[in-house]
């Protein structure tokens, strides 16, 4: 009897510890399963609220890209308007509004760059972009850019020098957005320069088996203080409030052009002392196959070459 | 003076070239969508063609495919006016047999230019 109590309380025991340790196997494992379920939670609650900023980036940006197109149709109206004015009335000789009409146009032109901008600028955020590849030779591009940059020169008396060695060779990338990103920073180097020099040097070197080409664009104006320097790639910032007033400009050609070269795997820095000048410098890969860009755009695709 | 054809469906820009182009000498036609663009094309012979892109009905590409298609109007010169806002329009109308394209709001001066090349260009041969 007595042993048979004694087992029965062992069995009891027994059960009882195997029953405890269940449980707490049981209390652990359900601590484990409420960890991963809230752990899978979250990353569910992460990548929804990722999903959904990044489609209300794409939404803002498309947004902006029909919005922009909507508001070039009336623009082009009031220039072509002002632009007709003007010439009419200096064909009759009547020169009593004609600063007036001036100033309508230069606005609405401003307004129109501004408009451009921002539409370039949203359809990169909201990678659209295409980098179209293609072989093209430097001299050439060289030789497309000039022309078009010459004008710019001429408006405050700066000088334009090319310094493009003959064995410059080729390079295979977008050259369409290389162009863009050169005109963009002689524009700014004639903006900003006044009877001074504008230099446009290219050159190439090789870094750890991969070539690269080097654009540098310097001038012999205003420069910038350290402080400007670190905001003159931030959107819609120049070196002060005056600047604009000033020299014009929309405050995102520099942020254009960062984008257009890290998309080609490049990278663009900036060199300047107040009063002295700035130096620009994009180093892009020879080759836009051999670097991976760190802004990757919608698709790289081999177009004819140029 | 060189007779021309102006196709463009939005009435305050085509009214404003339309006008300006005559100022400086052109006898201008116009037409509002690419199928009266293919059709005065061909009956009226003119010089040179502005061709709007984005038009109601037939657009300017297909318009411009047509005339560089017809054996009677595949020599007449077209520039296409592009917005800068559609991506990819001057590759395309190039493709479409545009000889030339001008970004609007057109620069007019280095537009009477381009124009006065084409026509005088083919003036001569």
């Amino acid at each position: 009897m007595i042993y048979q109590l004694r087992n029965e309380r062992r069995t009891t025991h027994t059960l009882l510890d195997q029953y405890g340790k269940q449980l707490a196997r049981q209390t652990e494992r359900d601590r484990w399963r409420s960890t991963l379920t809230s752990a899978r939670e979250a990353a569910v609650i992460a990548e929804m609220k990722r999903s959904s900023f990044a489609a209300a980036n794409r939404t803002k940006s498309e947004f902006l890209a029909n919005m922009s197109h909507e508001l070039r149709t009336p623009l082009a109206a009031i220039i072509g308007h002002g632009e007709m004015m003007r010439e009419e009335m200096e064909e009759e000789g009547d020169n009593n509004y004609l600063s007036d009409l001036e100033i309508i146009e230069s606005s609405s032109r401003h307004l129109l760059e501004l408009i451009d901008d921002i539409l370039d600028l949203s359809k990169i955020e909201a990678g659209k972009v295409d980098i179209e590849a293609g072989t093209f030779a430097l001299a050439e591009l060289v030789h497309d850019v000039t022309p078009v940059a010459q004008p710019l020169m001429a408006k405050k008396n700066n000088r334009l020098t090319v310094n493009c060695p003959a064995d410059a060779g080729t390079m295979r990338t977008d050259a369409t957005k290389v162009r863009q990103a050169l005109l963009n920073l002689l524009s700014n180097a004639a903006k900003f320069t006044e009877n001074g020099h504008v230099e446009l040097d290219i050159g190439r070197e090789s870094e750890d088996g991969t070539d690269w080409v080097l654009f540098r664009v310097s001038d012999t104006g205003i420069g910038m203080s350290p402080q400007q320097m670190g905001r003159a790639f931030q959107e819609f910032t120049q070196a002060d409030a005056s600047t604009t007033r000033k020299y014009g400009g929309t405050g995102l050609g520099l942020t254009i052009t960062r984008h257009l070269c890290r998309m080609m795997g490049g990278e663009i820095v900036a060199k300047s002392e107040l009063g002295k000048g700035s130096t620009f410098t994009i180093t892009l890969p020879a080759d836009i196959g051999a670097v991976v860009p760190e802004e990757w755009s919608a698709t790289v695709q081999d177009s004819v070459p140029v | 003076m060189a007779k021309i054809l102006l196709v463009e469906d939005n009435e305050t820009m085509r009214n404003m070239l339309a006008r300006r182009l005559a100022r400086k000498g052109y006898e201008v036609l116009v037409a509002c969508d690419g199928r009266e663009g293919v059709a005065v094309a061909s009956r009226e012979n003119p010089a040179l063609i502005l061709m709007d892109l984005s038009l109601p009905g037939m657009d300017g590409w297909t318009a411009s495919k047509q005339i560089k298609a017809g054996q009677t109007t595949r020599h007449i010169p077209i520039i296409a006016l592009t917005a800068h806002a559609m991506r990819g329009d001057r590759e395309k109308a190039l493709e479409a047999g545009c000889d030339d394209y001008e970004i609007k709001p057109v620069d007019f001066p280095r537009l009477l230019s381009r124009m006065d090349s084409y026509i005088n260009s083919g003036a001569v041969t």
